[in-house]
């Protein structure tokens, strides 16, 4: 059994529709969600987290949904967002209060420990947090409880290099067990080069690519030459072909590597090289 | 229990405003005092209940799009959330009545006059105050938690203030002529203990009957 389950998940809004998403995560594991903005990636973690309700579809986390138990599910995710979602007036000991009410396994000790290693202020009103702070608030709020799954929707946005890498580090030392998993939506698509295993590529509310990251950096190349080069053949395995000062750049899966010929200059891709040239291919 | 934890909450995201109703509380207890009039323990009583109706929305006020996120993750059924804002407005409710007691009771100290506080009249204004809570909230909920705070005042002042001057007409007939108020109250209801206790439980399942419909209401709604 997976510990993630998505089945031909779908979520209709007036102009924008998430179109049957499925996808598992094994326990242990690492993966990235990423896609342009209003591609549907936060869509579809509101709709893991239960924030949103699913026009159609399954969600199973550890084997069950959200509708079997409600409480067990919940207990079992944890969730760390690109906006701090504690009421702006709470301190961290009413933070720490509400956390130990709600969830069986919150552990007091650990989450001040980690606070206290943050250097959390426990006098300051939460609003009044830096953004590093307000994150690694969140941080010390699910990592002191037991949790299966932690969903981070763009958690990383406006960091510090400094504690983009620290928030990487948990994120590997979480998973490190082999019992827990990450799905983690964010465009800075270097940070899943480094951590992700698993590729997820959402565009205009639909899959256009689900791999192991060293499958699908192994599987395409990043093709440059001239335009004038390009022949009838080549240009239809061509994905995205984007023109520079120097010629084109476009992506070509590994297995039509055949078609190049000594014009052309190839090179392994980056994650973002990938994704960018084919959201071009997909708007024209 | 969890409701419980829900109504903790509402609490801690509104304490700034429970020193506020205290503050009022304690000036219109002190007016009182200083007006004399007669039937103070009906009136403290009255305002206890009139500040808690006020002060009930103030969790919709304070309520944003994400504090609802963060209470959806919460592992908690919607009813129990919903339970625990119900909940929040009772014991609101019931401080303002403990208020209004506790400042007849120092009136009561400091003047050396002894204050009556019938048991129907105050059993049957607590009904109104948690049937105009349930109104309230239900209305609430049905236009969307986090938008609370565009419509509470006008939501938060039309109920009150009609319950304070209601309250207030209602007692000043009894003031002209407390004999035949209670007279025709007898002749029309029986048993004003039995009518008073009535109304308590009457209200008490309306309120019942609001969680489980803005349970209903919200269960589908995304935050």
């Amino acid at each position: 059994m997976e510990l993630l389950e998505v089945r031909n998940l779908s979520k209709e809004y007036k102009t924008f529709l998430l179109d049957n998403i499925s996808f598992t995560l094994a326990r242990g594991y690492i993966m990235g969600y990423v896609g342009q903005n209003g591609a549907g990636k936060s869509t579809t973690l509101n709709l893991i987290t239960n924030i949103c309700k699913s026009s159609s579809g399954e969600i199973y986390v550890d084997g069950i949904t959200c509708e079997e138990d409600e409480s067990r599910y919940k207990e079992s995710i944890g969730y760390i967002g690109d906006e701090f979602y504690f009421p702006d007036n709470f301190r961290i000991r009413d933070i720490r209060s509400v956390l130990r009410d709600f969830y069986k396994t919150f552990r007091t000790e650990k989450f001040d420990e980690l606070t206290k290693r943050w250097k959390l202020d426990g006098k300051m009103a939460v609003k009044d947090f830096s953004r590093g702070m307000k994150v690694k608030l969140m941080f010390a709020s699910v990592l002191a409880r037991d949790t299966k799954l932690l969903v981070l929707d763009e958690a990383t946005n406006g960091l510090d290099p400094v504690v983009r890498v620290e928030v990487l580090k948990l994120l590997q030392e979480y998973i490190a067990d082999g019992e827990r998993s990450v799905i983690f939506s964010t465009h800075i698509l270097s940070d899943l080069e480094q951590i992700a295993d698993y590729i997820y590529f959402i565009h205009e509310g639909k899959t256009v690519l689900y791999d192991a990251k060293d499958e699908l950096l192994e599987s395409h190349l990043l093709v440059k030459g001239e335009r004038r080069a390009i022949y009838p053949e080549l240009q239809r395995a061509l994905i995205g072909i984007m023109d520079n000062a120097y010629g084109f750049e476009a992506i070509l899966p590994s297995d039509r590597a055949d078609l190049l010929t000594n014009e052309f200059h190839f090179e392994k891709p980056t994650i973002d090289q990938i994704v960018i040239h084919y959201i071009r291919e997909r708007e024209g | 229990m969890k409701a419980l934890y829900f109504a903790k909450i509402d609490y801690i995201k509104t304490r700034a405003q429970w020193y506020m109703m205290l503050s009022i509380s304690v000036i219109v207890i002190v007016i009182m005092m200083l007006n004399s009039s007669s039937m103070v323990g009906q009136v403290n009583f009255m305002y206890g209940v009139f500040i808690a109706i006020v002060f009930s929305t103030n969790p919709f006020g304070a309520c944003t799009r994400k504090d609802m996120g963060f209470q959806q993750l919460l592992p908690a059924t919607t009813f129990q959330r919903v339970a625990g804002r119900f909940l929040f407005g009772m014991f609101l409710l019931l401080t303002g009545i403990g208020i209004g007691l506790a400042g007849t009771a120092v009136y009561c100290v400091l003047t050396g006059k002894a204050e009556f506080v019938s048991l129907p009249m105050c059993l049957l204004t607590f009904a109104v105050g948690v049937v105009i809570i349930t109104v309230q909230y239900i209305f609430f909920y049905l236009v969307g938690e986090s938008k609370g705070a565009q419509l509470l005042s006008l939501v938060r002042m039309l109920p009150s203030m009609c319950f304070f001057f209601v309250s207030m007409k209602v007692i000043g007939e009894i003031q002209k002529n407390p004999a035949e108020a209670f007279a025709l109250l007898e002749k029309v209801g029986g048993n004003l203990d039995a009518i008073g206790w009535g109304g308590a439980v009457m209200a008490l399942i309306v309120m019942m009957a609001g969680i489980v419909f803005c349970t209903r209401a919200t269960a589908k709604k995304d935050y």
